[in-house]
């Protein structure tokens, strides 16, 4: 695979600047990124629009080290929690949260965004609370959402038509998708093939048409399916036509940094998250998807001997906890990093981060029993106002359902929902 | 596949239909009044049941009772039971209401899966089952249960954008050129010191040779191949004839021997897509050599490739990681740091001349160009009455259906259109072929109501047996409406099974009913206790075990005995000595992965299914083993008798390795809760039986110095010691085991859920099927010819 050329246009560091790598080199992983005013070409919306960030984990987080052991504002933050010292005010761990109907075990990591077990569900009714957000923006963006996968594939997120949205696990590949802009020949190709595209679709759309004169009502429901498809796929297109002609944004990025493995999350995670940073500060997207996987690999951090599957299983030996603890902190300070960067971000209204609801969270809780009970959630930014650990332990004695915090984030995204999946209200708890 | 959802279906075509069936005959109210009332009666209604007032039962009731006798689940074990000829009548009884008053479900247009769709394009444009995949960008398909099943088999506009692009694509291949002309045959000769690899580190280049020093264990991926350089994709498909010369250098470099300790060096050849996004990237290994140490040999072979795609090399039997065996050695002071910071120079495979001549074809045009446009000669394009008969034939054979003229005008206007975009006629054939492959004719079977019609039974049996299009021998019984004559299915039946291509069924059939998909979802940690799971490529040689094992008793008309216990199994070399298994090694099965059928030592574990390394480690998680799941496994997948979900508030057991309990300590603490009592009474024998194998599969007699493994349990009321004896036990009532396939084996077929209805057919095929002792082969021709698969 050949390195993503850098745009033409892209100014070389001249003797007089620092250059990402320079700084690279110098600062370890924290990397110096322009800030959405140096940014040559990018326009920037009058009224700052609502993001969407999910990070999902595969492996639960063990709650014992994750989740404060009192409540409120000013509680103690829990060893895993540590990396938010710094964020006080901008963050709200909740417990006695989950999806009340899921008890896959493993399966429940693709049902995180959900709260539907995909492997059961009918068409159409496993949409993923991203892709909901996605379809209210549309293309109004370049792209209506982005997965990013930072080890391992399985992402959570679902379509409307309950396809797995696919993640890039490439740095590079997803740098070239944001903002690496093709030839004159290439985009004048792209075109062409959506042209071609859309005249299929219309021939086709004319003969299933036909086909449904004479057809029995179960294969007419198919026939529809397929039709509605096709409409879909047309606006699709249309979206994507929209956008061919439109220059991508210039941003500075060093495409030559790359992790050396799968599992390389100390060089990956930074590199990523810097993406969807700029993705965001260049409105190239506004819903993102992030997530660490399941896998039996040894994830390569200082101290972490053991693969990650095998470490979940603890069985209360002292050594494995303590190496899933460094992988789980780490976690939590990439999020950090993240939010900094992010709060960093000035815009007209504050910054960033208040208009960047981040939702951390598993379909794990303790995964060395496979509970998909209380899950491990934290919800920051936003614009929320932030209570540092809260309790959702209802007065019936029950856990709040996930979908109901879905539900909240949806209509402060500015989607007009009642209720997402199968939530039962709103989580009325923080309002911004 | 629960009985939790037939039932609901059921259930919901129950709610018109008026509560009780016929009077029930005084024989049978007796019967249920002495075995099943003092559970299911005035005083106790276990389950919510009730069947005292045998008049009162409900259809849907009846139905549950059919299932539960069948399973030979109830009455339970501990009580007792009725004769056989008593449970016959009741179970008689049951079915001929579920006939009366239960309809067939219809399930609708039935989309082509992943694997359908790429075998029909294969055989629709003639393709060779080479490297390249038509199907590699499809998403796969979401279904619960088989991935034939049609209601689950839902359509996107994602996935109907990959079928466009993916026909467009599969149709370049296809129609590679319009020229009359055959392509000339070229001879190219790779200059060794210009082949590449994509890891430079340890390639050293010399004048007039390069040596690759890298191994890659599966020639598939990775950083370690010899490549051609940038010129090295080869644009038109076909044979080629391969000439390399190679040698094994270096073997004790260092003054060590480094891997391979043993055996020769093993060069593997192989052939990768020129497009890095295409998932066939991974590249597919074809051939594989033994090299002599310092003396050339040199190899002469054909292959064919693909066109986009070119030829690689591969060291496969090399350290894949040298800078980290480097670091080892240095460590242990074997070698001395300064040697280990120059070139590594460790053993490699020295490559002096790679020539490449071809493309050669045994006919012209070529077979994927006579295929797709259906005759011998190339066209001429520019005629518009040829043009008009290859999209008509091609429609006829696409849409697998007689085609009228007048259905295919819009497809011969828009060949029109694209011609005039164009101005190139095979452009426009492959974009108007394109859009036809995609159309829902394509795309879809249709198989009506009720009794099947001769061509959509075509379009079945060839969908089941090779998961593609009927080939023109059938298509042709089915355009005359022959093969609905008497004998005319199982003739064909019998044609299809006997082609290469039904392992199309063996192998989705065994992969799914045995969910042998999740093998390697949990995989070991490849640096922990049971890393010989990845050294030694146990994975891919567990799945072909099971494979071969089902393919074996399908085609050799074996019992279904032998899925339970057998006496043999399929092995190779490095799975043998995994189980314990004496096995003669061929001398030329250097890399140990030539399989053999062997016979297994009296007093083996082995044998069966529930031996196997492929059902041991997809119910284990890679790290520990659960009696729970491998009981469950047991009951669901291979008995077809789930137990109920567990009750929601019951917390899991959470394993404590530190402390002093047995797994079988915590599971009596388990079941000492009565809500958990009634199914882990069943589940967590079976799965204690299993505890003799590890996590991969691996003979085990302890868990620790200190904890030993028991194994000894009781199954429907008999005792016994261990895997050997719990299998005989199982083997001594085939007729619910064999139920269960012949119900797993129909679904397969009919793309959806049995019902009611549908039992009493599948009772009078197992009253034949016992007869010949449950023969695999013969019950599925059995569903094949009878009602099971000609009725929607």
């Amino acid at each position: 695979m050949s390195p993503a050329p850098i745009p033409p246009s892209l100014p070389a560091p001249g003797p007089g600047s620092v250059s990402r790598r320079t700084f690279l080199r110098a600062a370890g992983v924290s990397i110096a990124l322009p800030f959405l005013e140096s940014l040559a070409g990018t326009k920037v919306p009058a009224a700052s629009p609502k993001r969407l960030v999910a990070v999902c984990t595969g492996l639960g987080m063990r709650p014992q080290t994750f989740f404060p052991r009192e409540f409120g504002p000013t509680c103690a933050l829990s060893p895993v929690l540590q990396p938010f010292a710094a964020l006080r005010g901008e963050f709200t761990v909740i417990s006695h949260m989950d999806h009340p109907g899921i008890y896959t075990k493993h399966g429940s990591t693709g049902s995180i965004l959900s709260g539907v077990d995909h492997t059961h569900a009918a068409p159409g009714q496993n949409t993923s609370v991203d892709q909901v957000a996605a379809r209210h923006v549309g293309y109004q963006t370049r792209f209506p959402s982005v997965h990013i996968s930072l080890g391992g594939t399985e992402g959570p997120s679902w379509s409307p038509s309950g396809i797995q949205m696919r993640e890039e696990t490439s740095p590079m590949d997803l740098f070239e998708k944001l903002f690496v802009e093709g030839s004159a020949a290439e985009r004048r190709a792209v075109k062409a093939r959506l042209e071609q595209e859309s005249s299929v679709l219309d021939l086709v759309r004319e003969q299933a048409k036909r086909l449904g004169r004479n057809i029995h009502a179960p294969d007419r429901q198919k026939l529809d399916e397929y039709l509605t498809a096709i409409r879909e796929a047309e606006e699709r297109i249309q979206g994507m036509k929209r956008w061919a002609d439109h220059p991508k944004p210039k941003v500075e990025f060093d495409s030559k940094a790359h992790a050396h493995s799968g599992y390389d999350y100390e060089t990956l995670s930074p590199l990523m998250f810097d993406l969807l940073l700029l993705a965001i500060q260049t409105d190239t997207s506004r819903v993102f998807t992030a997530g660490y996987a399941t896998h039996n690999h040894v994830i390569e951090l200082d101290g972490v001997t053991t693969g990650y599957h095998s470490l979940s299983h603890h069985g209360q030996v002292p050594e494995k906890l303590k190496q899933l603890q460094i992988i789980e902190t780490f976690y939590i300070a990439q999020l950090a990093r993240f939010m900094e960067k992010l709060k960093a971000a000035r815009t007209a209204q504050g910054s960033l981060l208040s208009d960047t609801m981040i939702f951390f969270g598993s379909g794990l809780s303790d995964a060395s029993t496979h509970s998909n009970r209380d899950l491990p959630i934290v919800i920051a930014g936003g614009g929320f106002k932030h209570l540092g650990h809260v309790d959702a332990m209802r007065k019936s004695g029950t856990q709040t359902p996930l979908n109901n915090l879905f539900t909240t984030m949806l209509q402060h995204f500015g989607v007009e929902v009642e209720r997402f999946n199968n939530a039962t209200g709103t989580f009325t708890a923080f309002h911004a | 596949m629960s009985f939790r959802i037939r039932l609901l279906i059921w259930t919901a075509l129950q709610l018109c239909v008026s509560a009780s069936g016929a009077e029930v005959p005084e024989h049978l109210r007796a019967l249920l009044a002495k075995n099943c009332s003092e559970c299911h009666g005035a005083k106790k209604q276990k389950g919510d049941v009730r069947l005292d007032n045998a008049n009162a039962i409900t259809p849907q009731l009846w139905a549950q009772i059919y299932d539960q006798l069948a399973k030979r689940e109830m009455p339970p074990d501990d009580t007792p039971q009725p004769s056989d000829a008593e449970r016959q009548g009741l179970i008689q009884h049951a079915l001929t209401i579920a006939k009366q008053s239960s309809a067939i479900a219809t399930t609708g247009l039935r989309r082509l899966n992943k694997r359908e769709y790429t075998n029909t394009v294969r055989d629709l444009l003639g393709l060779r089952q080479g490297t390249f995949d038509p199907g590699e960008f499809l998403y796969k398909d979401e279904t619960d249960g088989f991935d034939t099943e049609a209601q689950a088999l839902v359509i996107s506009n994602e996935l109907l954008r990959e079928y466009l692009s993916a026909a467009s694509k599969s149709l370049r291949h296809a129609l590679f050129t319009d020229s009359k002309q055959q392509p000339q045959s070229k001879v190219l000769n790779v200059h060794p010191a210009k082949m590449d690899g994509t890891n430079h580190r340890y390639l050293t280049r010399g004048p007039d040779y390069v040596i690759g020093r890298c191994g890659n264990p599966k020639g598939t991926r990775g950083d370690l191949l010899f490549e051609g350089g940038s010129t090295r994709i080869l644009r038109e498909p076909g044979r080629y004839k391969v000439t390399v010369t190679a040698r094994a250098v270096d073997r004790d470099a260092y003054g060590l021997r480094l891997m391979p300790h043993d055996g020769p060096l093993v060069m593997g050849f192989g052939v990768k897509a020129g497009d890095p996004d295409s998932v066939s990237a991974a590249g597919k290994l074809l051939r594989t050599f033994e090299l002599q140490d310092d003396r050339d040999q040199t190899f002469e072979f054909e292959t064919w490739i693909d066109k986009d795609h070119f030829p690689f090399f591969a060291f496969l039997n090399g350290h894949p990681k040298p800078a980290a065996m480097m670091r080892g050695l240095v460590r242990r002071k074997v070698i001395p740091e300064w040697e280990a910071k120059k070139p590594y120079v460790g053993p490699g495979i020295r490559i002096s001349r790679f020539q490449l001549e071809g493309p050669f074809f045994d006919e012209w045009p070529a077979a994927s160009i006579q295929t797709t446009l259906g005759q011998r000669e190339m066209p001429d394009l520019s005629g518009p009455n040829t043009r008009q008969r290859l999209v008509q034939s091609f429609a006829e054979r696409a849409f697998r259906r007689p085609v009228m003229l007048v259905e295919i005008e819009p497809y011969l206007g828009y060949l029109d259109q694209q011609r005039a975009a164009t101005s190139n006629e095979r452009e426009s054939l492959i974009r108007t072929f394109a859009a036809m492959m995609t159309s829902p004719e394509f795309l879809y079977r249709r198989e009506g109501e009720g009794e099947l019609a001769s061509l959509a039974l075509a379009d079945r049996l060839s969908y089941l047996l090779w998961s593609s299009m009927p080939d023109a021998g059938l298509f042709g019984l089915a355009n005359t409406g022959k093969l609905k004559e008497p004998g005319m299915l199982l003739a064909e039946a019998r044609r299809y099974l006997q082609d290469p291509r039904s392992q199309s069924f063996a192998e989705s059939f065994a992969d799914q009913w045995l969910s042998l998909a999740k093998l390697g979802t949990m995989a070991p940690d490849l640096k922990g206790e049971y890393r010989i799971y990845h050294d030694r490529r146990l994975e891919p040689a567990m799945l072909e075990e099971s494979r071969r094992f089902f393919r074996h008793v399908l085609q050799e008309n074996r019992s279904v005995r032998d899925f339970i216990d057998s006496n043999y199994t399929f092995l190779n070399a490095s799975l043998a000595e995994h189980y314990g298994v004496p096995f003669e090694r061929s001398k030329t099965d250097t890399l140990k992965t030539e399989f053999q059928r062997v016979t297994l030592p009296p007093n083996s574990m082995r044998g069966g299914l529930l031996g196997q390394g492929s059902i041991l480690t997809l119910t284990a998680n890679g790290v520990e083993t659960s009696p729970i799941i491998r009981g469950h496994w047991i009951l669901k997948e291979l008995l077809g008798t789930p137990p109920p979900p567990p009750p929601k508030e019951v917390p899991a057991i959470a394993p404590d390795v530190n402390g002093a309990t047995t797994v079988r300590q915590q599971l009596e603490r388990h079941r000492s809760d009565e809500r958990c009592a009634s199914c882990h009474r069943h589940m967590d024998p079976l799965g204690l039986a299993l505890e003799s194998f590890d996590p991969i599969g691996g003979l085990r007699t302890r868990y620790s110095k200190a904890q030993a493994v028991s194994t000894e349990g009781v199954y429907k009321g008999r005792t016994f010691a261990n895997i050997q004896e719990l299998k005989t036990i199982l083997a001594s009532d085939l007729r619910p085991f064999a139920r269960h396939l012949v119900i797993q084996m129909s679904e397969y077929a009919k793309g959806r859920k049995l019902v009611p209805a549908d039992y009493p057919a599948v009772e009078a095929l197992l009253d034949r099927a016992a007869a010949n002792d449950f023969r695999l082969q013969e019950m599925l021709l059995m569903i094949i010819t009878g009602e099971l698969m000609r009725n929607r």
